[in-house]
């Protein structure tokens, strides 16, 4: 007798002897989850506790594929196994790296569970969807919930601190602090474990932007067919708007601006459940666009930035300031200083390690000033971390889009899941801040690992995933969508 | 207007009547880090101003009583005679009278700490304590270290444990003219014999000074200055506060000499004849009979009182009581 055939004979059969009813493990789970959940996205205990967090989700994982009855169909095992491959080649590569293992404050354990951990929320994530009492919307109000309260401590210990529009009325001010000086409009009161810490406004402000930009979705929620998932989302959307809007945070409202777009396109356009030809032929040009441009970007990097120009059209185009973390990454990583080819640069750079760019020398740390969390994992990771990282994105575009197309009406909930993974992930590609403890500024923070955010949305891209591969035998094409 | 609404708008305007925690003191970006020498004062601040308070002990301190340590080569570990006009002036350094300070004792072992500028904790080395603690002097010892509360607010640049310039400039210190500054401690001090202070002079004074439309030029002159130094160490009383004054005199220091040509001054409380240091909650410096050999007092400025071509200050980096304890 097969798992899942046992569980409903015992449900409908309660133990005689005793006259009780069996435990309703999917019910235990489900409030598991959404307990757990929100948990992280409140960042309980702050970085400090996220460890523990990934070796719970470890514990997890295994509860869910001993106790929820999953589907084993091996061909369906296996696409599933090809779409998780780069998540799998980033989370190996961005935990066992030369990075990690030669800083002072990481360790082979610290790596293995970090590895563990990114898989365990991807392989919740993808159990989620089996679980009958959790439905998308608990999740995502979950989510938000945490999310949520996290942003109202820190706003209104913000706004004790320094009071409303701070940002405008105490612009060029600046306050000191054991020497060095913090600048007003850069400092936030956000809730970091278990203290209110000064920390970044970019660090601080990625949690309140993905909340506001979560009220787009409500364009897309019916208030009286889904009144609860409504209100929930108007209630966090608004604490993380006005959060934003009491700093104010004029770059969350800049970002916002694509958001808006995107979702009334969305919204009064009607796109075709199967993808379009024209939509295939613009993906794949810009992803043949956007490998392009990493090839010669490594190959400048390998050369130490000479095999381009520095002036002219190329030259702005790779060796600017936006790229500088990437550049310095790939030339510390594999060009020694003085010439020479490394080959371990494959693993990524050491924590300390110096090199040269463009001649120049380039000092261990230089990676702090980076804003674009992908070229995190090019320094943390190495080139197969970046690249696990880069087609796990490419990946998640194609998911996500049949995701939100499985049914004919765009749906309010998914729509909210789209909203929440594209804001955290477009906000951490332009304004990423691994030192962002500002009276603590030698604290690394990686955007990647250990991080409650990236946890989250490993998670989401488990739980939407859609097949995008073709079954490898003959039938069965049906994708299945929420319980 | 609702009742609700009503309600909502008095509290965010009584939460917003709350903003006060951290901008009690807040400054101008690049405040007393301008290109102009004079405009790099840092003026006005006088705790005590406003406050009752009466002298309960004065001491005049002269040479042999206090260290003065000036040494390119070895900061804080000379012990020679300096000339200034004319007069020889002997001297000692902080390792020949009071070598004991740069001890440090770690579960039963004791080192000695790097006096080394190279090895000199800086204010971007913030969050890194792990590498200097145990190892630098002055971030071993500074009252930061002793106490986290000393790290809030300007004055946070005295107590840091950066003890020379290092090339940070004016982010590393503070620049004093003639009357000083006095302020309250966030902490008392609840034991503690030691008092040190890291400073240089600092001028605008040029030789042969030529000003043109496009720029200033002339040669910078390396010498000595002195003057005397005039502490006020206050205890809160009953009635307000008593201070115990000291004054000591003839301290020099070296001006226009580089980041790294630092004094340290200090003494010993007890051995000066003050028995007690307990209940210390504020400090004041300022300095008199100034003398330099290139700054006319009469018609230049260290007051900053006139409306002077050349203005000296006193570039303090440091305010220790090493081995103190705060409550």
């Amino acid at each position: 007798m097969i798992k899942s055939e046992k569980r409903e004979l015992a449900e409908e059969n309660p133990t005689p002897a005793t006259g009780k009813k069996p435990l309703d493990w999917d019910r235990i789970l489900s409030y598991v989850v959404l307990a757990f959940l929100a948990l992280v996205s409140f960042s309980f205990g702050g970085n400090n506790w996220t460890y523990l967090y990934e070796a719970i989700a470890f514990v997890l994982a295994v509860a869910f594929y001993a106790l929820v009855p999953l589907n084993k169909d091996k061909a369906e095992g296996k696409r599933l196994f090809y779409y998780s491959i780069p998540l799998i080649v980033f989370a190996v590569f961005c935990s066992f790296s030369k990075f990690w293992l030669t800083s002072s404050f990481s360790s082979f354990s610290s790596a293995l569970i970090n590895l563990m951990g990114i898989l365990a929320f991807y392989a919740i994530g993808l159990m989620c969807r089996h679980l009958k009492s959790l439905a998308l919307e608990k999740i995502v109000l979950a989510v938000l919930f945490g999310l949520a309260l996290l942003v109202l401590i820190s706003s209104i210990a913000t706004l004790a601190d320094y009071g409303f529009f701070y940002a405008i009325r105490y612009a060029k001010d600046v306050r000191f602090y054991d020497g060095r000086y913090i600048a007003i409009a850069d400092d936030y009161s956000l809730l970091y474990g278990f203290k209110i810490l000064s920390v970044s406004l970019k660090y601080s402000m990625q949690f309140a932007f993905v909340l506001a930009i979560s009220l787009l979705s409500l364009l897309f929620i019916s208030p009286k067919k889904n009144k609860l998932l409504f209100i929930g989302v108007a209630v966090a959307g608004d604490i993380g708007f006005f959060a934003m809007l009491f700093v104010p945070y004029v770059f969350g409202f800049k970002l916002a601006i694509p958001f808006v777009l995107f979702a009334l396109l969305l919204r009064f356009v009607k796109f075709p459940r199967a993808t379009p030809k024209w939509e295939k032929i613009v993906g794949y040009a810009a992803l043949g666009l956007g490998s392009l441009f990493l090839l010669i970007m490594f190959i400048n990097g390998i050369r130490g930035g000479v095999a381009i120009p520095p002036s002219g059209f190329l030259g702005k185009l790779f060796n600017n300031r936006f790229l500088a973390a990437a550049n310095e990454s790939v030339a510390v990583a594999f060009h020694k200083v003085g010439g020479g080819f490394d080959i371990t640069g494959l693993f990524g750079i050491g924590f300390n390690q110096i090199g040269e760019w463009l001649g120049a020398s380039v000092n261990a740390s230089f990676f702090v000033d980076n804003r674009i969390f992908e070229f995190a994992a090019l320094y943390e990771g190495g080139v197969l971390g970046f690249l696990g990282l880069f087609v796990m994105l490419v990946f998640a575009i194609m998911a996500f889009r049949k995701y939100i197309h499985l049914e004919e009406a765009l749906d309010g909930g998914k729509i909210l899941i789209l909203l929440l993974v594209a804001s955290s992930v477009l906000y951490a590609s332009l304004s990423t801040d691994s030192t962002p403890l500002n009276e603590n500024p030698s604290l690394y923070v990686s955007p990647l690992a250990r991080n409650g955010m990236i946890l989250l949305l490993v998670f989401f891209l488990g739980y939407v995933y859609t097949p995008i591969f073709p079954l490898a035998k003959k039938g069965n094409m049906e994708v299945k969508n929420h319980d | 207007m609702t009742k609700e609404l009503k309600v909502s708008l008095l509290a965010l305007t009584g939460l917003s009547l709350l903003s006060c925690a951290k901008t009690s003191e807040l400054y101008p970006t690049g405040q007393y880090e301008s290109g102009l020498f004079e405009n790099n004062f840092y003026t006005g601040r006088h705790d005590f101003a406003s406050k009752t308070s009466t002298e309960s002990l004065t001491k005049t301190i002269t040479s042999d009583q206090y260290f003065n340590g000036d040494s390119a080569g070895d900061f804080g570990a000379y012990s020679n005679d300096v000339t200034f006009d004319g007069n020889v002036i002997s001297r000692k350094g902080l390792k020949t009278m009071y070598p004991e300070v740069l001890n440090y004792t770690m579960n039963g072992a004791t080192t000695t700490l790097t006096t080394d500028p190279a090895h000199d904790w800086r204010y971007v080395d913030v969050g890194r304590d792990s590498d200097y603690v145990g190892t630098s002097f002055g971030r071993t010892k500074c009252l930061a270290t002793t106490d986290g509360a000393f790290k809030n607010g300007f004055l946070s640049k005295l107590y840091d444990g950066q003890l020379y310039c290092n090339g940070d400039h004016m982010r590393a210190l503070v620049q004093l003219d003639s009357n000083g500054y006095d302020a309250f401690f966030p902490k008392t001090m609840a034991d503690g014999d030691y008092f040190l202070m890291s400073l240089r002079g600092g001028s605008n004074y040029l030789e042969n000074m030529t000003v043109t439309s496009s720029a200033t030029t002339g040669a910078v002159v390396r010498r000595l200055t002195m003057f005397d130094a005039a502490f006020k160490f206050y205890v809160a009383s009953e009635s307000g506060y008593t201070y115990t004054s000291v004054l000591a005199k003839d301290v020099v220091v070296r001006t226009d000499s580089g980041g790294e040509g630092v004094t340290w001054f200090g003494f010993n409380f007890s051995a000066i004849g003050i028995a007690s240091t307990v209940g210390i909650v504020g400090f004041s410096f300022s300095y008199t009979n100034f003398r330099d050999p290139a700054i006319d007092i009469s018609k230049e400025s260290a007051d900053r009182s006139k409306d002077s071509t050349f203005y000296w200050g006193a570039m303090v980096y440091e305010v220790m009581f090493p081995d103190s304890s705060w409550k």
